[in-house]
């Protein structure tokens, strides 16, 4: 009988440097961003005082992917995320507030990864992409509705957002400290 | 096998100076976006119309009158109490549910939003402001 010999793998697999390897990553975290979308519309909110939260965990897969993979990845993960969600889900009403915020915190999170990486840890990058995300989605409506009354919301919303950044932001800092380098695609040093 | 490289160690310590900033200009910001919009609460006594944009239409109704308004936009129905002064939405099929939690008018001074359902409620005193008003008084000497 012959015996099959083991050979190892030369490369990472999470080497993404071919083309098809990098799909299939961000096929991969497009993927759990999408689960973590449903997953939150699903949570029973409803008793907290505040209307209209969300826990963002879909922003913790764009974060990971803008702090470990590089930016275009993270952007096509998260406007693959919107549109996705509003064609499996059919609630177009809210998917321009929903690109909208994307986009914004997309903006703020490129700003701050390309001049404030040093200076801003993975914490206060998810409270402020939070909030930026808040306040894309109040612009958005803002600018749909005609009307600025939308922005009496906005202190609640603001708060909101920044406790549920804090939160991702806490989370995104343990992912990188529990998952191996094997699983992780190197950051390129000093770049974004 | 190689000890797993701690990535953390590639990225500041959690609430270091950037944080302290971001956190603190977030404070900025909401404090000042709050005086912008509650340092003149509209009160019950001067409040005076009730004004219910939908579906690109806007509808008015006094504020002293208690009545029940019914209301379809954008595919979602939205029933609008107004009852001893104030206005809040008593229900609605939208998907958020969140225009029912919102605080009634006129105490929170802003407006009830709904935006699955693009419907704005805004209470709106008749008259200018209380600064416009010139009290004039005849002084007659002699």
């Amino acid at each position: 009988m012959t015996m099959m010999k083991y050979h190892p793998p030369t490369s990472s697999s999470a080497d993404t440097r071919h083309p098809a390897r990098r799909l299939a990553m961000r096929g991969l975290l497009l993927c759990l961003a999408l689960v973590f979308s449903y997953l939150e519309a699903q949570l029973p909110l409803s008793f907290l005082p505040v209307p209209g939260i969300r826990l963002g965990f879909a922003n913790l897969v764009v974060t990971f992917c803008a702090y470990v993979c590089d930016l275009k990845t993270a952007l096509s993960v998260s406007v693959a995320r919107v549109l996705i969600t509003a064609l499996l889900f059919g609630n177009w009403s809210a998917f321009w507030f929903s690109l909208c915020g994307a986009l914004f915190a997309f903006a703020l999170l490129a700003l701050l990864l390309t001049f404030a990486r040093n200076t801003v840890s993975p914490l206060g990058v998810s409270a402020a992409c939070a909030a930026a995300h808040n306040t894309g989605q109040l612009l958005a409506a803002a600018v749909l509705m005609k009307s600025a009354a939308v922005f009496s919301y906005y202190p609640v919303l603001l708060i909101a957002g920044t406790v549920t950044g804090t939160l991702t932001g806490i989370l995104m800092i343990l992912l990188l400290r529990a998952l191996p380098p094997s699983v992780l695609v190197k950051a390129k040093k000093g770049t974004p | 096998m190689p000890h797993p490289k701690d990535r953390t160690k590639e990225y500041p310590a959690p609430l270091c100076r950037g944080d302290r900033a971001v956190y603190l200009i977030l404070l900025l910001l909401l404090v000042s976006v709050s005086v912008l919009l509650y340092a003149k609460p509209v009160s019950a006594a001067d409040a005076a119309s009730v004004h219910i944009q939908s579906d690109g239409a806007e509808s008015v109704y006094p504020l002293s009158e208690d009545r029940t308004v019914s209301l379809t936009s954008c595919g979602y129905h939205l029933t609008v109490t107004i009852e001893n002064g104030s206005v809040r939405v008593t229900q609605s099929d939208c998907p958020d549910k969140s225009c029912t939690a919102m605080t009634p008018l006129p105490m929170s001074g802003g407006a009830i939003v709904c935006l699955p359902a693009q419907v704005i409620i805004t209470v709106e005193r008749e008259g200018g402001d209380d600064d416009d008003e010139i009290s004039s008084a005849d002084i007659i000497l002699g």
